[in-house]
C-alpha cells in the first residue's frame, strides 16, 4: 500500500543532506536581499536571522571556509555562489557515496565529522564565537539531530544486516 | 504516463541561476548604469600631493589636483585626519569596500620619494595626531555607520579575523612614533569610537594617555 507523504519514513543519510543543503539556502535569502536595499543592514530582521541560523547549522570548517573567500575576494556575491554552487554539488555527490557500496563506511566518517565539529563548538574558535547564542545553540542542535539520524539509520542497517 | 520529481537539487539549481540573474540585474546593471560621477581632490597635508577620488580616472595619491597630473600610488586613501606626514613617509588609511556590505580601513606607509606602499596595521583606521605628535589609530574596527552589530555578514568576515572587534564603538587604542612606525602604547577601549575618547586621545600626549 501506498504511503502518504506523512507516513513516509526519510533515512537519516537524506536527512543530512537536505539539512545540509537547506542550511546553505538559508543565507543567500539575505544577500538576495542585501543586494537590492542596503537598509537591511541596520537592524536585526528575519533574513538575518535566517542567516546566522544557516551558518551556524553548517559544519565550522566550512564557514573558516566562506570567511576566507569572503576576505579573498571583498565579495558578497563570491560567498553566494559559493554557498549555492557547493550545495548543489554536495547533493548528488552525497546521496551517491551514502547509497553506494561503501556507505556504511561512508556513514561512519560523516558521523565521526559531525561529533568532531560538535565538540569543536565547545572550543573558543572564531569561527563560532562570532555568532549569537541562541543561532549557536540552534545549530548545534541541528548537527546533533543530523547525527543522531545518521546513527539511528547506521543501527538499523547493522539489525537488518544481521538477520 | 511521465512522472517527474520535483527534487531538492533541482530547486537548488533553479535558486541558482534565477538567482544569478537578480543579482546580474541589481548588482552589475546598476553599478555600471549609475550615472553619478566623483571628481573630489584634496591635498594632503602641505606636500602639494592629492587625493584624488574620481570616476574618470583610478583613484588614489596624484602629482596635483588637475586632471592631467600623475597617478602616484593607486588606491582608496585618507586625508585630513585620515593621512599624516612624517619627512618623506606619508601614514594614511586606504579603504577596502566589500561589494555590498561595508568598509575595511589598513593603516598604510608610503614612502614619498619611491611612493612605494606598505602595510603598518591590518584593520587600522588612523584618525589623528595626538598633543606630541604621535599617530592615533584605532585597530579592529570597521566605519562605525556600516553597522558591524546588526549585520551578519560583518559577522561572517570577521570569523576568519580574530583582531576584528564585534561590539560596535570598541577598539583597540595603538599609538605610534611616526619617526619609526612602532607602537608606543596600546590599550583596549570599549568606547573608543566616541567622540569624547577620541577627543581625549587627541588632545594628550602618549606619557599622559599612559600614566
Amino acid at each position: 500500500m501506498k504511503k502518504s507523504f506523512f507516513h513516509k519514513s526519510i533515512s537519516g543519510g537524506r536527512a543530512y543532506i537536505a539539512a545540509m543543503q537547506i542550511a546553505a539556502m538559508l543565507p543567500l535569502v539575505y544577500v538576495l536581499i542585501a543586494a537590492g536595499s542596503y537598509s537591511i543592514f541596520t537592524r536585526e530582521n528575519a533574513a538575518s536571522v535566517l542567516f546566522d541560523l544557516g551558518m551556524t547549522s553548517l559544519p565550522v570548517w566550512s564557514v573558516m571556509l566562506l570567511s576566507l573567500i569572503y576576505h579573498l575576494s571583498l565579495s558578497e556575491l563570491a560567498v553566494y555562489f559559493a554557498l549555492s554552487i557547493g550545495a548543489l554539488i554536495f547533493g548528488p555527490v552525497m546521496k551517491r557515496l551514502l547509497s553506494g557500496r561503501r556507505a556504511r563506511i561512508v556513514r561512519y566518517v560523516l558521523m565521526a565529522l559531525i561529533a568532531a565539529d560538535l565538540a569543536a563548538r565547545f572550543l573558543p574558535l572564531r569561527a563560532v564565537r562570532v555568532w549569537p547564542l541562541w543561532a549557536v545553540i540552534a545549530g548545534a542542535s541541528v548537527r546533533l539531530a543530523c547525527l543522531i539520524l545518521l546513527f539511528a539509520e547506521g543501527k538499523k542497517d547493522v539489525q537488518e544486516h544481521n538477520v | 504516463m511521465i512522472r517527474s520529481r520535483f527534487s531538492l537539487n533541482s530547486f537548488l539549481l533553479i535558486v541558482v541561476l534565477f538567482s544569478a540573474l537578480f543579482l546580474f540585474v541589481t548588482v552589475i546593471l546598476y553599478d555600471m548604469s549609475d550615472r553619478s560621477i566623483t571628481n573630489a581632490q584634496y591635498e594632503i597635508e602641505d606636500t602639494g600631493l592629492y587625493v584624488q577620488y574620481t570616476t574618470f580616472k583610478p583613484s588614489g595619491i596624484y602629482a596635483g589636483d588637475d586632471y592631467y597630473s600623475g597617478l602616484l600610488a593607486e588606491g582608496y586613501f585618507g586625508y585630513d585626519w585620515g593621512a599624516a606626514v612624517c619627512g618623506d613617509t606619508l601614514y594614511c588609511n586606504e579603504y577596502h569596500m566589500t561589494r555590498l556590505g561595508f568598509m575595511t580601513s589598513d593603516l598604510v606607509r608610503i614612502d614619498l620619494t619611491t611612493f612605494t606602499k606598505e602595510t603598518v596595521l591590518e584593520n587600522t583606521m588612523l584618525r589623528g595626531r595626538c598633543a606630541d605628535g604621535s599617530l592615533l589609530c584605532f585597530e579592529g574596527v570597521v566605519m562605525p555607520n556600516w553597522f558591524p552589530e546588526t549585520d551578519p555578514l560583518y559577522r561572517l568576515y570577521a570569523a576568519a579575523d580574530p583582531e576584528l572587534r564585534m561590539e560596535e564603538g570598541s577598539a583597540v587604542v595603538c599609538l605610534l612614533d611616526p619617526a619609526t612606525g612602532e607602537t608606543v602604547y596600546e590599550v583596549r577601549d570599549d568606547r573608543a569610537l566616541t567622540d569624547e575618547r577620541e577627543n581625549y586621545y587627541l588632545e594628550h600626549t602618549a606619557e599622559e594617555v599612559a600614566g
